[in-house]
């Protein structure tokens, strides 16, 4: 009897582990720092408003972000055509800006690919 | 007979039960009750520029039911997600002839015309329902006074101007019907469900 119910336990537990993995999150300094600095604009779930503040949670591939998002973080976007301006985000560190870059790319997109911090700051160096 | 007095009691309930409240929604606001009748409050005259720099009056919203907003392009704050929400609304009653929506800018500075005009494009709307109005800027904050939302500058405020998210429901009459709190997806929920129940009073 006591063992049946030792199993009964082991068993629930191991389920709700499986179900609550699927909401796991892999890049939780990143989430934190979205929500911090991007949500008020580009909403919870990432989906922004209209075309006045940019979706990023439909992303098709990972490479145009990877390469562009660090330096949209650090400097902002200002573009001609662009309604409102994005002010960069000037006090967060490579670390910071990695990480958020990795929770868009792999927890709210699902796409499974890392950027390293070594490839992040070679792309910051490179900003325009 | 005791089996009666339940059965009775029973269909009592359940028609209690199915009633869903149907009574009216309030006017809302001070009234001034006078002996002989009451005045209600309501939405004063004004005069604005829209978009495309016409001017709009209240005639021009005489036979309207309409949604407003206070907000400025460059708010860093709470605006975006209001403008979420009225977004929401403006997606469920954009083919209602009698639903328009009124977002007033309180930066008329930094807003003109154009940049409404660019600011309404992003976001793929139909200019005849959904106006964006400037105008002078005491005027501008003086309406947001009789819609009840605190509007006004405050240097110290992200962006300069201290204001709520609050979006306001007029019907034809310039009285007040109902609000949301716009930064509030739930409340807006209930605020779809008030609009739906004004709507019935025009649908005569």
């Amino acid at each position: 009897m006591r063992n049946k119910l030792i199993l009964a336990f082991g068993i629930s537990a191991i389920v709700s582990m499986i179900f609550m993995s699927c909401d796991y999150v892999n890049y939780k300094q990143g989430q934190g720092l979205y929500e911090a600095n991007c949500v008020t604009c580009h909403m919870q779930d990432g989906s922004g408003v209209a075309e006045l503040y940019p979706s990023l949670n439909n992303m098709q591939s990972s490479k145009t972000y990877f390469e562009a998002i660090p330096c949209i973080i650090r400097n902002g976007l200002n573009r001609q055509e662009s309604v409102i301006e994005m002010v960069g985000l000037q006090h967060l560190s490579e670390v910071e800006i990695n990480n958020i870059v990795n929770y868009l790319v792999n927890d709210m997109n699902k796409l499974k690919q890392e950027q390293t911090l070594q490839q992040t700051s070679s792309i910051l160096l490179k900003c325009k | 007979m005791k089996i009666y007095i339940i059965t009775v009691l029973l269909i009592l309930l359940s028609m209690c039960s199915c009633q869903t409240d149907s009574s009216p929604l309030p006017i809302l606001g001070r009234h001034d009750i006078s002996e002989t009748d009451t005045v209600y409050h309501r939405i004063p005259d004004f005069k604005f520029i829209n978009q495309d720099s016409n001017y709009v009056t209240n005639s021009d919203l005489k036979d309207n039911i309409y949604i407003s907003d206070f907000f400025f392009m460059s708010c860093p704050s709470i605006c975006p997600i209001v403008k979420k929400q009225m977004l929401r609304v403006y997606d469920k009653y954009k083919d209602n002839d009698r639903v328009k929506l009124v977002s007033h800018t309180i930066d008329p500075k930094r807003d003109t015309p154009e940049k409404l005009k660019k600011y309404a494009q992003k976001l793929n709307i139909d200019d005849s329902v959904w106006m964006f109005l400037t105008g002078e800027k005491g005027e501008i904050l003086d309406i947001a006074d009789d819609y009840f939302v605190a509007a006004f500058e405050d240097p110290d405020a992200p962006g300069g101007f201290d204001h709520s998210g609050k979006m306001i429901l007029t019907d034809t009459k310039r009285h007040i019907r109902a609000f949301a709190e716009g930064t509030d997806p739930e409340d807006v929920d209930q605020f779809l469900i008030d609009i739906d129940k004004l709507l019935v009073e025009y649908a005569q």
